[in-house]
């Protein structure tokens, strides 16, 4: 393992963060790709909750 | 003639609690079958993190600022302090765009909508500063970073981000004050108006005139 691997390890973190984070760069828009990630975690989770039907409910006329 | 029982404010703080909260309105144990989804899950979520950073950061609070420097059980606090906020900005986002989609102002709702837009803006300040908080070169970097924004608007000369101490007591006290306040009115609010209907859908009504 390299040493900034263990050095995660050691204080706990699953994925090491103590470096400069990594951009997506494109024409004026300029976007760290952990915010872009999470944005994207964003939209699916609204996309389910409105498509994902909620248990234990029917929509009228089902029986 | 009018006697001193009616002039009595705590009586009539009293009726208009009653009136505006009766206690079926206040907590309710049916709502309508279109809550019955999971996009009205998120504004209870938000509320849900927001118990677990006030749990936290009043840990945080009695131990005090580098605790977590120097403790692994206040590296966990301090860690669960950080992603139930990310959790809460998250849940939060999402109530947001589901209510901004259903127009949830319709219905004399547009306080219940002013204050939740309030309470996201009031939250970003309490985030920020809790950056400010953490007694590292990260809350350090930031602080120099923002200085220039805030000072740019005058607002420096109030509001000084190099001024730690100040930066704590604003987080710690006066912001999350603040957000507890709106958040609770908002619920009120929410309790009052009732939640939202969804839009009908068009030629709903004429299906059911035929």
């Amino acid at each position: 393992m390299s040493a900034g691997v263990l050095e995660a390890v050691r204080w706990g973190a699953v994925i090491p963060l103590d470096h400069p984070n990594h951009f997506l760069t494109w024409g004026w828009l300029s976007i760290s790709y952990s915010n872009l990630i999470v944005i994207g975690l964003m939209v699916v989770t609204f996309l389910g909750a409105i498509l994902i039907p909620f248990p234990g409910h029917k929509k009228s006329g089902e029986k | 003639m009018t006697t001193a029982t009616d002039k009595n404010w705590t009586r009539s703080l009293r009726k208009a609690g009653e009136s505006a909260f009766p206690p079926e309105r206040l907590l309710p144990d049916t709502q309508p079958s279109y809550v019955a989804s999971w996009i009205y899950v998120f504004g209870a979520l938000t509320m849900a993190a927001l118990g677990v950073v006030t749990a936290t950061g009043l840990v945080l609070a009695v131990m005090g600022p580098t605790w977590w420097h120097h403790s692994s059980t206040g590296h966990f606090i301090n860690s669960m302090h950080l992603w139930s906020v990310e959790l809460f900005f998250f849940a939060m986002v999402v109530h947001l765009w589901g209510k901004f989609f259903m127009a949830a102002w319709r219905g004399n709702r547009a306080l219940t909508w002013i204050t939740g837009v309030v309470s996201f803006v009031v939250s970003i300040g309490t985030a920020f500063t809790g950056y400010l908080s953490q007694t590292n070169f990260d809350s350090q970097w930031i602080a120099t970073q923002a200085k220039d924004g805030i000072n740019s608007t005058g607002g420096g000369a109030v509001f000084n981000v190099l001024n730690f101490g100040q930066m704590l007591m604003w987080h710690i006290t006066l912001l999350p004050i603040g957000v507890g306040a709106i958040v609770v009115f908002h619920v009120l609010l929410v309790r009052r108006r009732g939640v939202v209907p969804p839009f009908e859908l068009s030629g709903a009504k004429e299906e059911v005139a035929q």
